[in-house]
């Protein structure tokens, strides 16, 4: 029989309490000073481990990672650093100054150049570049950190933590980390008698280090109305019309983007002309955006759960608990990774933007020489096979006659064919495939897959992919509607015509859109000081939104 | 990293360039430097543009002079970026050159290139059309070549005269603004320069080179280099090969530089910036005083 005698099972419990040790003449409960923070890295963290730095699109541990940056490499070197979001100049610094070397992620927009280099260069080895939900995933598998530095807004005295509207992947970070005898370190922006509700509890943190100054936080997601295009409320009157309104698009989620921010801003003004309120878009995983001000005080909204907060939008949200998921305390508390969760599973429709399309439908936003990774689209851009409950939406994309019944999730696409510099918007071949070979990336970095999307909008009309039969078909459904591109040269009108009639494109007039409405009249609010009319003066807009009328 | 020094190419002189500096302490020095060195007045430089050595030489005196002036009243520069020939001024600046050698190298590298192509090539500015499709364009003709990736939608085209013309109603049929050819005869920043790039190698390696005070932009990579070897690589090779000024500018933007700021003649890289970003503070010493510069990359 065999006997277990000689094995130790708490080797890692043992292992955290000797880190640990190192630091108790530094440490006061479970708080360090401000002075004493690179001293406590370098003692808590071990060359080689696995530290995941809380850092995505909007929030920043970004005392934490200065912090880490001022290491020195002889105490600290190669770490393997994991990040959803790759944004400030001292994440790259890590790898420039040999404190890290492997690097696991999902996006890189504000490093995109750089990380290219780096990658290139080989000063970085990419593990993968991952979904959001696949990376949280992971850290609960085979990513599992020795150590997590994350963000919170307050600590109490015994080490609480508030995280409040911009909680984000706190709680997913910190639940990998805690439970598994991994080290838990909390940059707070104050430290008070009281919180106002407790998001992560003190058990969960190891050591609370009063930052510099508040966390990096950034307003990703305000879109100005007055940078919307008479083009993209063109695309937005094609969605409507000819996405939600014939699919009947009950839940959904919105990114980032113009021509999204368009769509919002026409729900009570366009949506409301076609008798539309109450039908459509009544559920969303979507950032508290600026622009769903008017549709919510219009009462197009019941539900938003968000992925994190956005900055000026407190007040707002905290008045309006009915639409909005917000704690006892009356502020809102958001939640990246069960954001993304029912961003993937639980709605009808994801609809986003790309910078590139090849002839069958395969999209990327990575282009030579930028290598930017894709935040929350390629999780929430796809087809989850594994869905069981159904919506008329989501049976709309089922095959005829399929006995099984298996509907498909609208997987939309929305793009203008004519971009700046004649950058080519349709192509042949991604540029991320050449992208892949030359930063030895194991696969190219496509962004939506061709057999996921389902919808292509752009501004001649609307492309139902998911009726096409074919490769071949496909192409020329989406060359129907690529303008005076390369590809939409190649479509004659005898195919637009036979596409039509099967109803794989509808343009404008096969959905009886009056183009000459298609004007800024048609936005709900045209600026962000009717945003803030709307909000009934709740939405406190960001400086940087504010210089137009200030 | 806060500041960066920009340091302009051929293309931004001008006849009275030397005015701002005549008298000055750097100018003067400078001068007298060419005069013991190469035996020539300075001011035959600006006064005649038609060869380019004069106009090499002409924006390193600037270059130096100016930048020297600038230091001195107390704006220091974390990092060099030098456009082409302007990169010689950096590598001054940085004292991975001495003033000396960069004069004599600077000699050299104009001579080689008056010698090399004496007709039947040239240089064309493409603008309004994005870098990746004039890459595509490109790739189907031979003897043209990607000279300066200036902007997104900057960039200018080194070549045969017959094959640049070539490829001229293509540029302009998939979208182009303005194709402009350039007044030189020369193909610079293309593998035509290989030989030249050689011979300014086996001339670096009879200078004394000095590790980099200051980080320095590379031409050739658009990386940041601290290494002297790497910063002489790009100085004796960058003839040879493209110019990635725009990636560059985005490297040094995501590293978190927020002055940059133009050394004299002209604006135009300053005027680039500020198409390209939000955020920064790109500031040219020809339409700003010291005092103005000093206050804007002070401030918090």
């Amino acid at each position: 029989m065999p006997t277990s005698t000689n094995t130790r099972w708490t080797k890692k419990r043992d292992a955290k309490r000797d880190r640990l040790s190192r630091i108790s003449s530094m440490i006061d409960g479970k708080f360090v000073q401000q002075d004493n923070i690179v001293s406590v890295l370098e003692r808590v963290i071990e060359p080689y481990d696995r530290v995941i730095l809380e850092g995505n699109n909007q929030k920043q541990a970004s005392f934490l990672s200065k912090s880490l940056a001022n290491a020195s490499n002889e105490a600290l070197h190669h770490l393997h650093l994991i990040m959803s979001s790759v944004s400030r100049p001292e994440h790259l610094d890590l790898f420039e100054n040999e404190i890290a070397d492997r690097l696991d992620f999902s996006f890189s927009g504000p490093q995109s150049t750089r990380i290219a280099q780096m990658i290139e260069d080989e000063e970085i080895k990419v593990g993968n570049i991952h979904t959001y939900i696949e990376l949280y995933g992971r850290l609960f598998i085979d990513l599992i950190p020795n150590v997590a530095l994350v963000a919170a807004d307050q600590a109490d005295a015994n080490g609480n933590l508030y995280t409040g509207a911009n909680t984000e992947e706190t709680p997913t970070i910190v639940e990998a980390t805690a439970f598994k005898n991994g080290i838990v370190i909390a940059q707070v922006n104050e430290i008070v008698d009281e919180l106002p509700r407790v998001d992560i509890p003190s058990s969960w943190v190891d050591v609370i280090v009063l930052g510099d100054e508040p966390y990096q936080l950034e307003a990703l997601f305000t879109r100005d109305p007055r940078h919307i295009t008479e083009i993209q409320i063109l695309m937005a009157m094609l969605a409507i019309r000819g996405v939600y309104e014939k699919h009947s698009v009950q839940s959904l989620n919105h990114g980032i983007g113009f021509n999204t921010a368009a769509i919002e801003l026409l729900l009570p003004t366009y949506g409301e002309s076609l008798n539309l309120r109450g039908k459509i878009c009544k559920h969303w995983a979507a950032n508290p955006h600026p622009t769903l001000i008017p549709a919510i005080e219009s009462g197009w909204i019941d539900s938003i759960h968000s992925f994190g907060g956005e900055k000026g939008m407190e007040q707002y949200i905290a008045a309006r608990p009915d639409v909005f998921f917000v704690g006892s305390d009356g502020t809102m508390r958001s939640n990246r990774t069960l954001c993304q969760m029912a961003g993937q599973y639980a709605v009808d429709l994801f609809i986003g933007s790309t910078l590139q399309m090849d002839y069958v439908g395969n999209s990327s936003t990575v282009v030579r020489g930028r290598l930017a990774g894709f935040g929350g689209a390629p999780n929430m851009g796809h087809d989850p096979k594994g869905r069981r409950h159904s919506t008329k939406a989501w049976l709309d994309m089922q095959k005829t006659g399929d006995e099984l019944v298996r509907g498909r999730k609208l997987v939309v696409q929305m793009m203008e064919t004519h971009q700046p510099g004649n950058r080519p918007v349709f192509v042949e071949q991604l540029d991320a495939i050449q992208v892949a070979k030359e930063a030895n990336l194991g696969t190219p970095p496509v962004m939506i897959y061709a057999d996921d999307v389902t919808h292509l909008v752009t501004e001649e009309g609307v492309a139902y992919l998911y009726k096409s039969d074919s490769p071949a078909e496909r192409k020329e459904a989406i060359a129907a509607v690529a303008g005076v591109t390369e590809l939409g040269m190649t479509s004659t009108a005898r195919q637009k015509h036979r596409l039509r009639e099967q109803g794989i494109i509808a343009t404008t007039d096969d959905l009886e859109i009056d183009v000459k409405k298609a004007n800024r009249s048609l936005l709900a609010a045209k600026s962000i000081e009717e945003l803030v009319m709307w909000s009934d003066n709740l939405y406190d807009p960001p400086e940087k939104f504010r210089s137009y009328w200030t | 990293m806060d500041t960066v020094f920009l340091f302009p190419g051929q293309g931004s002189q001008r006849h009275d360039m030397f005015q701002p500096y005549q008298g000055t302490k750097h100018f003067e020095l400078i001068k007298q430097l060419i005069e013991d060195e190469l035996q020539e007045d300075v001011n035959q430089y600006t006064a005649d543009f038609s060869s380019t050595r004069h106009v090499q030489l002409a924006l390193l005196i600037v270059g130096v002079s100016s930048s020297k002036q600038l230091v001195e009243a107390g704006i220091r520069p974390d990092c060099v970026a030098g456009h082409s020939a302007g990169a010689y001024s950096a590598a001054v600046l940085s004292e991975v050159l001495t003033l000396k050698d960069a004069i004599r190298l600077v000699d050299l590298r104009g001579r080689l290139m008056e010698q090399a192509f004496p007709s039947g090539y040239g240089m064309m500015a493409v603008q309004g059309l994005d870098v990746n499709v004039v890459l595509r364009v490109i790739e189907s003709q031979s003897d043209v070549y990607l000279a300066n990736e200036n902007a997104q939608q900057q960039v200018v085209l080194s070549g045969s005269e017959r094959s640049l013309q070539t490829i001229r109603d293509t540029l302009k049929e998939k979208g182009a603004r303005r194709v402009i050819k350039l007044s030189v005869t020369v193909p610079s920043h293309s593998p035509l320069f290989a030989k030249e790039a050689d011979i300014l190698r086996v001339a670096m390696k009879n200078v004394t080179i000095g590790s980099p005070k200051l980080a320095y932009v590379s031409n050739q990579t658009a990386r940041l280099l601290r290494k002297k070897e790497a910063i002489v690589e790009d100085l004796a090779g960058n003839i040879a090969s493209t110019v990635r000024w725009h990636p560059a500018m985005k490297m040094l933007n995501e590293r978190g530089i927020k002055n940059y700021v133009q050394l004299p003649p002209g604006t135009v890289y300053t005027n680039l910036l500020h198409e390209e970003f939000e955020g920064i503070q790109a500031l040219s010493v020809e339409t700003m005083s010291v005092d103005n510069i000093l206050q804007f990359v002070t401030k918090e």
